[in-house]
């Protein structure tokens, strides 16, 4: 069932007023975009030590040839995922996250698991909430790298691709998260260019190309510490290289949105429920189209 | 209310940003084959072309039995002549435009003259494909890249 973008965000806007109406606001700092769009786990200024616990699952996927067109692909039918995630302050301004996926490719029945592609990331607060000033945003720096752990396409030895679990291509990610989270209407930008490294896979080099990743994203505080996130997503990345040769018409153009409601059953405890569509909305070119839901724990120790 | 209009603001200026990138990227559409009218392709030995889908070309299934895509490939001289010897070396497809290929263990070929007919092909997904095939006629060898389209 292919659902329309306006319809979607239609609903999640009426969804988001009517919980509006019925809860008490409070005015809270919330630590960058927060959604997991872009790291599963973020650290607010006042925490030490915070744990991720979530698990999903991916469907629904397409593929996107040079001219947006969707198509079949075979392969598995699923992926589904458990990601663990651990960040520590280093300093007020200054956090480290470890994100560890295990990943469960399934098709008609046969499954195989892998561990995922690990994720180092770093954020520096440059502009920190100041709650005597409502309208200033907080400035995150962020750097990530993603190491290539998982057997990509290129290394599989099975013709159902159930061995598949990765990109084969290690990238390094520098950007900068603006959020405006002190309002019961919250808000804010993220944008990150992705710089993959070249690789040898298979028969040829590999070289993924450049990129850029720029999230938009709108919430409201549902009381206390409970929220709700709408955001979009846009992937760009410039034209591949293979043996040394760009390939022409290879440019990655991706668009997914996701909707998030963080919802705090008990004091530093916080269940996250998640749903992205990714590839279905606006113009895409070269991706694979998928839908993802995923629940998460996460847990504030220090 | 500022918060709203700079988030709309955004999402307008992602639209427009989108909108030229879908401009841009039409350049590439004229080049693009057809499924099963697969043109010449011209090396600097010998030039080959698709002369005939047995099965194909589509999207595998996931085991051997669903793996079905089967083409007969004509091969000329780079003048025109038909080769007196040819020798198979390679046939694998691989997609450039996502940088991978697909399990190439279980393809077989076999030459019929000028022609080589080659079965038990894997498209692993829609889209532009090449079929690499290298192989050596009269003597010298190359590899060519042939285009295809997947539906």
């Amino acid at each position: 069932m292919r659902l329309n973008f306006s319809f979607l965000f239609c609903l999640s806007a009426i969804f988001v007023v009517q919980l509006a109406l019925v809860s008490p606001s409070v005015s809270l700092a919330c630590a960058s975009c927060g959604s997991g769009s872009d790291d599963p786990l973020i650290l607010w200024p006042n925490e030490q030590l915070k744990s991720y616990l979530g698990v999903s699952t991916s469907n629904r996927f397409e593929t996107v040839d040079t001219q947006g067109r969707l198509g079949r692909e075979s392969g598995p039918t699923s992926r589904d995922a458990l990601t663990l995630a651990l960040g520590k302050a280093l300093r007020n301004d200054l956090f480290m996250t470890v994100t560890l996926p295990f990943q469960q490719n399934r098709l008609s029945g046969a499954s195989l698991r892998s561990v995922g592609d690990p994720l180092l990331a770093v954020r520096w607060t440059w502009l920190l909430p100041d709650f005597t000033a409502p309208q200033q945003p907080q400035i995150q720096l962020m750097a990530s790298h993603k190491f290539a752990h998982a057997r990509s396409q290129q290394e599989v030895g099975r013709l159902d691709l159930l061995d598949a679990f990765g990109t084969g291509l290690p990238e390094t990610k520098l950007g900068v998260d603006v959020f405006w989270g002190q309002s019961p209407i919250k808000g804010g930008f993220a944008v990150g260019a992705l710089f993959p490294e070249e690789r040898i896979l298979g028969r040829n080099s590999v070289f993924a190309g450049n990129g850029l990743r720029s999230t938009a994203t709108l919430g409201l505080s549902l009381g206390g510490y409970n929220k709700v996130l709408a955001g979009v997503v846009r992937e760009y990345r410039e034209e591949r290289r293979d043996g040394g040769r760009r390939v022409a018409g290879s440019e990655v153009l991706a668009h997914s949105y996701f909707l998030t409601l963080d919802w705090t059953p008990a004091n530093l405890q916080t269940l996250r429920f998640s749903f992205s569509d990714r590839g279905r909305i606006l113009t895409n070119k070269n991706m694979i189209a998928a839908s993802a839901f995923s629940v998460a724990w996460l847990s504030t120790w220090e | 209310m500022n918060l709203i209009n700079s988030f709309l603001g955004a999402l307008a200026i992602l639209q427009m940003t989108t909108a030229c990138s879908k401009a841009t990227s039409h350049h590439s559409s004229d080049s693009q084959p057809v499924a099963g009218q697969e043109q010449i392709v011209r090396g600097k030995i010998f030039s080959a072309r698709i002369v005939n889908w047995e099965r194909g070309p589509e999207v595998s299934g996931d085991t051997l039995n669903d793996i079905n895509n089967a083409c007969v490939i004509e091969v000329t001289r780079a003048d025109g002549q038909t080769p007196t010897s040819l020798t198979v070396l390679d046939v694998f497809p691989y997609m450039k435009v996502h940088g991978h290929g697909a399990p190439d263990e279980q393809i077989t070929t076999a030459v019929e003259g000028s022609r080589i007919r080659v079965a038990k092909i894997a498209f692993t997904m829609s889209g532009e494909w090449e079929l690499h095939v290298k192989a050596t006629v009269d003597g010298q060898t190359e590899e060519i890249e042939i285009p295809i389209r997947v539906p």
